[in-house]
């Protein structure tokens, strides 16, 4: 018999704390109304913002790559006809007894496990990473850049953009991490090694934008115990 | 009757998803619909309950989701205390909007000049209140009603999410994976710089006291771990609640009923300037009017239909009234579908006739049905009331508010 006034509270919220080490460019597409031809998300608040789903994204490959290194077979995201549990040409031991989820039919790959397939509802709610600085306190710029054509060493026609970034400040972006009741214990250990791997978000990375680094204590609370990396560790037997 | 009034605000964007049949572009609705409530408090309930799939309901959750007198969500509309506009409510086609905002010249209701012409056999075609005769349309949305008689008009803004999935081997934009969703703003940023967050408010109806009490405590402990709509793993849907419980006020039936009667009388004495009726107002036959303060799913015979007859309204009041009839009709209809995340499939379209949606009838029984359409105003008519279809509002005091008197 279900009574409402003794339901537990069994979800559990991490907090994310990102504090940012050099400039970032997360563009929002389709956006107007500025001189920049890729310019930065805000909220409705004109708020800097991480969206949740580039966070998940993220998150989601990191922990992919991780579970394959371990042995694990793996499905394609983000293709759904190359997801569990329909894995269109793809090889791998997916029969497997940890990979059965109650109510749900076809076996889903751990990753599926937290961050869900079009059978399987995500056990991992990531919320966006928002910058609490006020916007008016926050100058963003514009960083123009060109193509060069590589044979004549010129300015390639019809090749220059701009990018806006936010100021190159230490800037402090905030959110959470929601596992839900049903999400694997081992989830924990994967997300928490999947957040030591993102170093830098949004876009132009590799040209030197948007690299963080991530608070120690919200990684303390996805602490995970001994039994859990033995799991993931079996990936290969 | 216990009531439960909710208070929600926004604290991300809403992707509260209206997708049209055949359609493939996905919009956000006006409101937060009262079944999206019911479904998230449901997902949540059964998760922290550890409910197997395939068990029966059991406990509260029966009491409030599948037992016959089960729990009413109404819908969540924008702001606080906000109301749906009737059908018969027009505004100037150029410059629409209540007086209260510059330059503007009003919003009345046609409901009983309609009537009045009608049965006087008179084309009723009115202008603008201001007398410079320019076109009037009808005025639909939502309206709140501020200290005084000041209305203002109430309405959410919403912005367009583009989104687009990885290609995890080549790091660029996938093909075939770039899709833009409309969601409800969280909120706005004021000239002054204050944030002004997105607020909505509707009600839960129920009878069982002690349940409405532990369900509202509930609510309020939990209130951070509902999320509504689409997108809610990927950081869409997020709201905080407030949950108040409070007896349901008792309706002021009989005294609405009687000063709608009387402004109709009065008016119809208005148009006898016109000339004489081809046919009398009867003195013993009383008049009302139901407006639908949200979509109702309405069948006769089986069939789907638009408009509120009186062998329908019987049937489903359970009380005959060979009187009753059906004396104008301001309807249309729209169509609505949905996820349910218990059966893992898409709802069935539904015809719907849509909120705002205003029938007038009249009976020579009306003490009768006072105490009726008092308790259909708490749970509703048509199908799917539970979801918060078919919430209707009897003789709204808005049909008092004529041309010469714009709002």
């Amino acid at each position: 018999m279900v009574r409402l006034a003794e339901l537990p509270q069994t979800s559990t919220s991490i907090p994310l704390k990102a504090t940012l080490a050099s400039a970032l460019a997360v563009g929002s597409g389709g956006s107007s109304g500025s001189l920049a031809d890729k310019p930065l998300l805000k909220d409705a608040y004109g708020k800097l913002l991480i969206p949740g789903s580039q966070l998940k994204g993220r998150l989601r490959h990191e922990c992919e790559k991780l579970a394959r290194g371990l042995g694990w077979a793996i499905c394609r995201s983000p293709d759904p006809e190359r997801m569990c549990p329909k894995r269109e040409g793809i090889d791998g031991h997916f029969d497997r007894p940890e990979y059965q989820v109650e109510g749900y039919a076809g076996s889903h790959c751990l990753v599926c496990q937290i961050f869900g397939n079009p059978a399987l509802p995500s056990r991992l709610w990531v919320a966006d990473l928002v910058c609490e600085v006020p916007p008016a306190a926050l100058e963003a710029t514009l960083r123009p850049g060109v193509t060069l054509n590589r044979r004549r060493r010129t300015a390639e026609d019809q090749r220059l953009y701009l990018i806006e970034t936010s100021p190159a400040a230490e800037l402090i972006f905030s959110g959470s991490l929601q596992l839900l009741p049903d999400c694997p214990p081992w989830g924990k250990a994967l997300l928490r090694v999947a957040l030591h791997h993102i170093g830098a978000l949004g876009g132009s990375k590799s040209a030197g934008l948007g690299w963080l680094h991530w608070d120690p204590q919200s990684l303390a609370a996805l602490q995970p115990n001994d039994a859990d990396w033995a799991f993931l560790a079996g990936g290969g037997s | 009757m216990e009531a439960i009034e909710l208070t929600l605000t926004a604290e991300s964007p809403l992707a509260i998803g209206r997708q049209k049949p055949g359609g493939s572009i996905s919009e956000a609705q006006d409101f937060i619909p009262g079944s999206v409530i019911r479904g998230a408090l449901a997902d949540l309930l059964l998760r922290q309950s550890r409910h197997r799939p395939g068990e029966a309901l059991t406990g509260d959750l029966a009491a409030l989701f599948t037992e016959a007198r089960a729990a009413v969500f109404t819908h969540a509309y924008p702001g606080s205390g906000s109301r749906v506009l009737p059908a018969t409510a027009f505004s100037s086609k150029n410059n629409p909007g209540f007086r209260s905002e510059a330059g503007k010249t009003g919003v009345f209701d046609t409901l009983l000049d309609r009537f009045c012409s009608q049965r006087l056999g008179i084309p009723f075609d009115p202008a603008e209140p201001d007398g410079s005769g320019g076109r009037v349309e009808p005025f639909g949305g939502f309206y709140s009603q501020e200290e005084g008689s000041r209305y203002r008009r109430v309405a959410v803004s919403k912005r367009l999410l583009t989104r687009v999935g990885i290609n995890r081997r080549r790091a660029t934009a996938a093909d075939q994976i770039l899709y833009s969703l409309e969601v409800i703003n969280e909120g706005r940023a004021g000239r002054d710089g204050s944030l002004q967050p997105s607020l909505f408010s509707g009600h839960i109806y129920l009878q069982d006291r002690e349940l409405a009490a532990a369900l509202a405590g509930y609510l309020n402990t939990h209130a951070r771990r509902l999320s509504l709509g689409g997108g809610v793993s990927r950081g869409l849907g997020r709201v905080s609640l407030a949950a108040r419980h409070l007896r349901a006020p008792k309706p002021s039936l009989a005294e609405r009923v009687a000063a709608f009667n009387q402004k109709l009388r009065q008016r119809w004495q208005q148009w006898q300037v016109f000339g004489n009726p081809w046919q009398p107002l009867p003195p013993e036959r009383q008049y009302f009017s139901i407006g639908l303060q949200s979509g109702a799913i309405l069948k006769e015979r089986w069939q789907r239909t638009t408009v509120l007859t009186p062998p329908m309204l019987q049937e489903e009041a359970n009380c005959e009234d060979g009187s009753l009839v059906l004396e104008l009709a301001c309807s249309s209809y729209a169509y609505v579908s949905g996820w349910n995340a218990a059966w893992g499939l898409f709802k069935d379209v539904e015809l719907v006739t849509t909120q705002g949606s205003v029938f007038l009838l009249s009976t020579t029984q009306m003490e009768r049905w006072i105490p009726i359409l008092a308790e259909m105003e708490y749970w509703g008519i048509g199908e799917r009331t539970a979801e918060g279809f078919g919430q209707i509002e009897v003789c709204s005091l808005f049909h008092h508010h004529f041309w010469e008197n714009p709002l």
